[in-house]
């Protein structure tokens, strides 16, 4: 991964963060929360699944070449 | 990661309160940043695959020595944000009651955060292993 991607990937973390963090200081009620827990879990999980879809085409490429 | 630790030792020395609050941000921060480089690593593999492809490589071994930087890559990348999907759950199911707590007047300890920084912990180790697992792919 070179330098630019890397720095491109933090300067969106850090924009996302801040809105988020923003939201949290402001006062979140438990309801709303518990809420962001599942979307959060919900992205998470739609993470691991593009990991394992990528983990699953590279191994297909070098047994098949395509 | 520094500045997660950092915003963890600020945290410590502040009221319980505001303590709370910091450990949240710090814990947003290393979230989203591992959630970031997901992102990347899942670019990281797409390209290399794409580049491999173009090169019409024919034998199996060199197939899986032109991706074997990507696969490590990726497969850190799962590990990490399995942890984190773990330690999240945790993490802001015992923030809810703990601010919960705080909002009805009640008295928060030091030492009802440790759990929290537990937690937080667990994330800051997977990130710092996926960012030296990208680190030493890149060598």
């Amino acid at each position: 991964m070179n330098p630019s991607t890397i720095a491109k990937i933090f300067s969106i973390a850090t924009r996302v963060v801040t809105e988020i963090a923003e939201g949290l200081r402001k006062g979140e009620s438990n309801e709303e929360i518990r809420k962001r827990i599942a979307t959060r879990a919900v992205i998470l999980d739609e993470e691991l699944n593009e990991l394992r879809g990528i983990k699953t085409e590279l191994d297909d490429y070098v047994r098949t070449g395509r | 990661m520094r500045r997660t630790f950092l915003v963890l030792t600020v945290s410590v020395l502040g009221c319980t309160h505001a303590q709370l609050e910091r450990t949240g941000d710090a814990m947003l921060r290393a979230e989203r940043a591992t959630q970031a480089l997901s992102d990347g690593a899942v670019q990281f593999g797409e390209q290399t695959k794409a580049e491999c492809v173009a090169k019409d490589l024919q034998a199996e071994s060199e197939r899986a020595q032109c991706v074997a930087v990507a696969r490590k890559v990726v497969e850190a990348a799962e590990l990490g944000v399995s942890a984190v999907k773990t330690a999240l759950v945790s993490f802001w199911g015992a923030y809810a009651v703990l601010e919960t707590r705080a909002a009805a007047g009640g008295r928060l300890r030091a030492s009802d955060l440790h759990p929290l920084l537990a937690d937080v912990g667990v994330v800051g180790a997977a990130y710092a292993d996926l960012v030296r697992t990208i680190q030493e792919a890149k060598k």
